[in-house]
């Protein structure tokens, strides 16, 4: 929002324009319509395309365990927390546990 | 009714703070969503969906909703109004998507935090737990669309804006 208004003396380009395209929108709004009618048809297939596993039930985990909507190849292989290395888990084997 | 210059400046500034507030406080969601996401460690990850929840609930929500707020507010209550220009009414639709989008995925960021936060969650279940960048970064570039939007005015009257126009002259 702004501190100067339409009527203001400094915020001339608000007013009705001397010519004739007051009659349409301007372009930069039909760009932004245009725009907006993709990504809403993008959203759109991409909700179809995923059968309804989008939406907020798509993130919470299953009562039986968390949901795998990310596998672990797919997971990079190096951590953004800059902790070092990752913790081992709780059932792997510990690196000097013999055969 | 129109504001007066004083009550005007306190609404612009208090619109203009809560909205930056806004876009800061969705970049901090953004960073930790990443770092939740590609991060290795359990108690990095742990703690990142934790904070994810609680910003989104005390820092995101409440700064969005005052940003949607003031910003009606300072349109009705100038000149401008919220139906003249074609700017306000995109920012309008634009915010108000972007609060929907929102207050819909706070369970699921609170559902996540609490799995997380868990101790029987194993190491395993953790690291599958997904993301929300997807909503975070589009709704980050949304609030960009928004701000640039607002500080360039494009010109441009809807309509109504150009009736009431004629209307008082």
């Amino acid at each position: 929002m702004s501190e100067e208004h339409p009527a203001g003396a400094r915020q001339t380009h608000d007013r009705l324009p001397a010519g004739g395209d007051d009659a349409h929108a301007p372009r930069w709004v039909r760009v932004f319509g245009i725009v907006g009618i993709a990504v809403a048809v993008a959203v759109v297939l991409i909700l179809f395309a995923g059968q309804g596993q989008h939406g907020p039930g798509r993130h919470v985990p299953a009562s039986d365990g968390p949901s795998v909507e990310r596998p672990e190849q797919d997971r990079p292989g190096h951590g953004l927390d800059q902790g070092g290395p990752a913790a081992p888990e709780p059932h792997s084997r510990p690196s000097g546990a013999r055969e | 009714m129109t504001m007066g210059p004083p009550l005007r400046r306190l609404a612009l500034a208090t619109h203009v703070t809560v909205s930056g507030g806004w876009i800061g406080a969705v970049i901090a969601y953004l960073v930790l969503d990443v770092v939740a996401t590609a991060g290795r460690t359990p108690g990095t990850i742990r703690a990142a969906y934790i904070a994810m929840s609680l910003i989104a609930s005390w820092a995101i929500v409440p700064l969005a909703l005052a940003s949607l707020a003031t910003g009606i507010g300072m349109a009705l209550g100038t000149p401008w109004g919220l139906w003249r220009h074609y700017w306000i009414v995109i920012s309008l639709v634009l915010t108000s998507i972007a609060v929907v989008v929102l207050l819909l995925e706070l369970p699921v960021i609170t559902s996540l935090a609490q799995t997380a936060a868990d101790p029987g969650t194993s190491v395993q279940d953790l690291r599958s737990l997904p993301g929300t960048w997807v909503h975070s970064a589009g709704g980050l570039l949304i609030l960009v669309v928004v701000n640039t939007l607002n500080v360039y005015k494009p010109r441009g009257l809807t309509r109504y804006g150009r009736k009431r126009t004629r209307d008082q002259r």
